[in-house]
């Protein structure tokens, strides 16, 4: 059966794109056949984070518009055979996403590949819904700050409401939360929001929290999704929600302040 | 427009608008035999309460085209000791019919009260006074989350939230507010006007709180009580925050 999911936040630039990458290679890391579909329409970036610009020839409104068909836009990653990309189109807008064309493309996918990620456009806007209307599954992306909770929360809201699943009285959708650019170090100074006061305030299973890292523009940059680089912080966090997802129970890491080396405690590093 | 009666010294009525409850005998099937010996029975369990009690008869469960003999219908509801004083429903002959038997044709309830309240009426009526009717939900509870950007208003009575209502979400009542989570958006109680209602939540961190039109922003919460359990009243034209 396959599984819809979407990576959502409403808000902007916290991590949805740099995540879907990450989530759909990591589960077809683990032997899942995953497609990955911008849903960016006019602002494409999964392509560039994937490092596929290159060979993208028809994309997800071709499809929509029948001008191609769904084989001809899916672009195989080079990585592993398991993945695959539906990238956006960079010249149109929001509006070519049809109800009845995006329904038709994930049901196409449906046949043939176990885990849709669908990366949605920030906004609650016609993208960010088109995305997330025919999901099984979300992950909330958000930052620690007020603002991106906030604006989860809203999120959070619609998926209960405007769905699918909810319009055919189904169960819901089911709501994960992925903290990204975590601090241990600035929550201790009480410069950002700490895990526990996200969760109060969102009150939903938290799927994992991935350290600030520089590792993840350095991947973003190089077009190769962070979750491949196992000997960074960000990498090795992704990987754990990947698992947690799948159903391992894996403890979580990042969440608390490195320990500090003899040498700084001796010399009140602060 | 005011009555000129009102006014006028010499005027010897006033006329005005009045709602009474009538209990309406709904007519199941054109059986007017077995009508008149169920009914003698109802009566007989409590003859007191149907002596001389208006009812309005409803045709509205029967058939368009069922030959009814209404003269006789009426004949036998008179006969039990009620006293007719007009049909619902029922095909335009029949209403012709009630008219020179000098009964009211009232049309369905105008004001948007729903139809699907009359066989609770019915009910009443049918079960005698032994049965009140059932009490009508005042109440609503809400269990998961009021998440940003919703709004949760209640036409009547309170409003319960055993979750959190989100920073950017609303909820509103006539009645009072209680939230057994955080209260982090706007909660408007009393919005009938109702000086009474009352605003209660386990940890106060709204943005904006207000009781019968009377408001208080989040900047003027005392900063001793933010994030506390508190209740919200309203005395003498303003709102008093107390910690529960």
């Amino acid at each position: 059966m396959t599984k819809i999911i979407v990576v959502t936040s409403g808000k902007g630039g916290v991590g949805k794109t740099t995540t879907s990458a990450a989530f759909a290679m990591g589960l077809a890391l683990e032997g899942y056949k995953t497609a990955v579909i911008d849903f960016d329409v006019g602002l494409r970036n999964l392509d560039l984070v994937m490092g596929c610009e290159r060979r993208v020839v028809y994309d997800f409104v071709n499809v929509i518009n029948k001008e191609a068909r769904l084989n001809q836009a899916l672009i195989r990653d080079k990585r592993t055979e398991n993945l695959y990309i539906l990238p956006a189109s960079q010249t149109k807008d929001k509006e070519s996403l049809t109800m009845e064309g995006v329904e038709g493309v994930l049901s196409e996918l449906s046949e043939s590949f176990d885990y849709i990620v669908c990366d949605s456009p920030a906004g609650i806007e016609h993208g960010a819904f088109m995305a997330m209307y025919f999901a099984d599954e979300a992950i909330v992306v958000t930052n620690p700050e007020i603002s991106s909770v906030r604006d989860s929360d809203r999120i959070l809201g619609l998926l209960a409401s405007k769905t699918k699943r909810v319009v055919e009285s189904r169960p819901p959708v089911k709501e994960h939360l992925l903290l990204t650019r975590y601090s241990p170090e600035r929550v201790l100074k009480g410069e950002m929001l700490s895990v526990k006061d996200i969760q109060d305030i969102l009150a939903i299973p938290l799927l994992g929290v991935i350290p600030e890292s520089e590792a993840v523009l350095t991947a973003s940059n190089q077009g190769v999704p962070v979750i491949v680089n196992r000997s960074s912080e960000a990498g090795m966090a992704y990987h754990d929600c990947v698992a947690r997802f799948l159903g391992e129970d894996v403890e979580m890491r990042f969440i608390d302040p490195k320990k500090k080396g003899l040498f700084s405690k001796f010399f009140g590093g602060n | 427009m005011s009555s000129p009666a009102k006014y006028d010294s010499r005027a010897v009525f006033d006329l005005k608008g009045a709602a009474f409850t009538i209990p309406v005998l709904s007519l199941r099937r054109n059986d007017l035999d077995e009508l008149s010996a169920q009914l003698a029975e109802k009566v007989r369990q409590a003859p007191d309460f149907f002596h001389n009690a208006p009812v309005v008869v409803s045709l509205r469960e029967l058939d368009e085209d069922e030959e009814l003999d209404l003269a006789l219908l009426i004949r036998i509801v008179r006969e039990r000791g009620f006293l007719p004083v007009g049909i619902t429903g029922g095909p335009e002959r029949l209403k012709k019919r009630a008219a020179a038997m000098e009964l009211a044709a009232l049309a369905a309830r105008a004001g948007g009260r729903p139809l699907a309240e009359e066989p609770e009426v019915k009910e009443a009526a049918a079960e005698a006074s032994s049965v009140p009717a059932p009490p009508q939900e005042v109440s609503r509870i809400i269990t998961e989350p009021v998440r940003s950007g919703q709004s949760v208003a209640v036409s009547q009575g309170d409003l319960t939230v055993l979750a959190s209502v989100g920073s950017g979400a609303e909820i509103a009542a006539p009645g009072s507010i209680h939230v057994y989570g955080a209260l982090r958006g706007r909660a408007f109680a009393g919005c009938g006007g109702s000086q009474t209602a009352r605003i209660f939540c386990q940890k106060l961190e709204a943005e904006l709180v207000a009781i019968a039109g009377v408001h208080l922003v989040s900047e003027d919460f005392p900063a001793s009580l933010r994030s506390k359990a508190v209740q919200i009243r309203l005395h003498g034209g303003r709102l008093h925050i107390t910690a529960l």
